[in-house]
């Protein structure tokens, strides 16, 4: 019966635990009014594609991990012909001006109105997407994949409370051992003052999310 | 394909007064094919109000004013699109607008551009005649002036 729950655990560690991975919207995070004009090229008799830079900035005291923004228009005179940038990582406090550019099509005809015009900025946390184990008993290994976790930075895995014992594997990838002295208790990996989603932990049962 | 010449473009400007002028364009030496044509730009903070008045019959005539594009001050341009093959360039294309400059407006950048839109030729209109004042200050010249004949007269009969 023991083996046939280890098995069954194991199934289910596996095969289920497979989270579903959004990107919160960041109250930190704003792009600049200043962008910087890159191209103008004629589209037709009265547009015109304009190319800019953003610049992103991170008001908070965090970093925030590939930083995105989507520009999207209301306006029926001015189309988004590439809405989509990304800054990489911005720290905190600071402005990071991407590489990336987007492209509008103004019909000059009509004034152009900014207020049409809004951004979507997103980032990324650090999250557990995936977690599974040999079993789930003291000593064994449970591996816990991850995402949003800024590079070379250490990460460690917080079992109830306590630093447990782990070791990175790869890239958004680690391991922990499940500790002898504690059978239960929420677990979340930490990078800095980041903290990821939380999941309770229990031996011989699921790894059920607590948190976002 | 269009006349390979090199266009010319003369301006008269009038100042039809309260800020509000008038260029008359005359365009020369060129040869315009149907779905050419030519765009006259208006330099920003110096125009507004870009209006088109008159142009010969062989064309469409647009015009849009100067803007702001996320932050980026752009010229409005006035845009003359020949409908035919040789279109007539016999008489004048006239814009009316409200200068916003100092002194007179002068000069202004304009490109050509085929049916594609794609430029084909540049260049800087240049004044035809010099700036033809508007009627009342004709009349308030004339005035002055005839006032002035007048005190001489006064004063060399006394």
């Amino acid at each position: 019966m023991m083996i046939k729950d280890k098995r069954l655990i194991t199934f289910l560690f596996c095969t289920i635990i497979s989270l579903l991975f959004s990107l919160p919207v960041s109250a930190d995070l704003l792009i600049d009014d200043n962008y910087q004009l890159v191209s103008k090229t004629r589209a037709s008799r009265t547009e015109y594609d304009y190319t800019f830079k953003a610049t992103a900035t991170n008001t908070g005291e965090d970093v925030e991990v590939n930083v995105s923004a989507t520009l999207t228009s209301s306006s029926d005179f001015t189309t988004v012909i590439d809405g989509d940038i990304n800054f990489g990582n911005v720290a905190a406090e600071s402005s990071v001006t991407g590489d990336d550019t987007f492209t509008i099509r103004q019909n000059r005809s009509y004034p152009f109105d900014p207020s049409a015009l809004s951004w979507d900025v997103t980032s990324e946390n650090l999250r557990i997407v995936q977690i599974s184990s040999e079993g789930g008993m003291p000593g064994d290994k449970i591996s816990i994949g991850y995402s949003g976790a800024i590079d070379e930075e250490p990460i460690e895995v917080i079992f109830s409370g306590m630093i447990a014992s782990s070791s990175v594997i790869n890239l958004n990838l680690l391991q922990f051992d499940v500790p002898y002295d504690c059978k239960s208790g929420p677990l979340f990996i930490r990078q800095g003052n980041r903290a990821s989603n939380q999941f309770f932990f229990h031996n011989y049962k699921l790894f059920i999310q607590i948190s976002n | 394909m269009s006349s390979a010449k090199a266009i010319i473009i003369t301006y008269n400007a009038t100042d039809l007064g309260s800020g509000l002028w008038q260029y008359d364009y005359y365009v020369s030496d060129y040869d315009f094919n149907a779905d050419y044509g030519f765009q006259i730009f208006f330099e920003y903070g110096l125009y507004e109000n870009i209006t088109p008045v008159s142009s010969p019959s062989d064309w469409d005539v647009i015009a849009y004013d100067p803007d702001v594009i996320f932050g980026s001050p752009d010229d409005g341009a006035y845009d003359a699109l020949a409908l035919v093959d040789g279109a007539s360039l016999a008489e004048s294309f006239s814009v009316q607008f409200n200068w916003l400059g100092t002194g007179n407006p002068n000069g202004q950048y304009f490109e050509v551009y085929d049916s594609d839109y794609a430029f084909v030729d540049s260049g800087e209109s240049v004044p035809g005649t010099a700036p033809v004042p508007e009627p009342t200050t004709m009349v308030l010249l004339g005035t002055g002036l005839i006032g002035l004949a007048g005190y001489r007269k006064k004063i060399k009969k006394s």
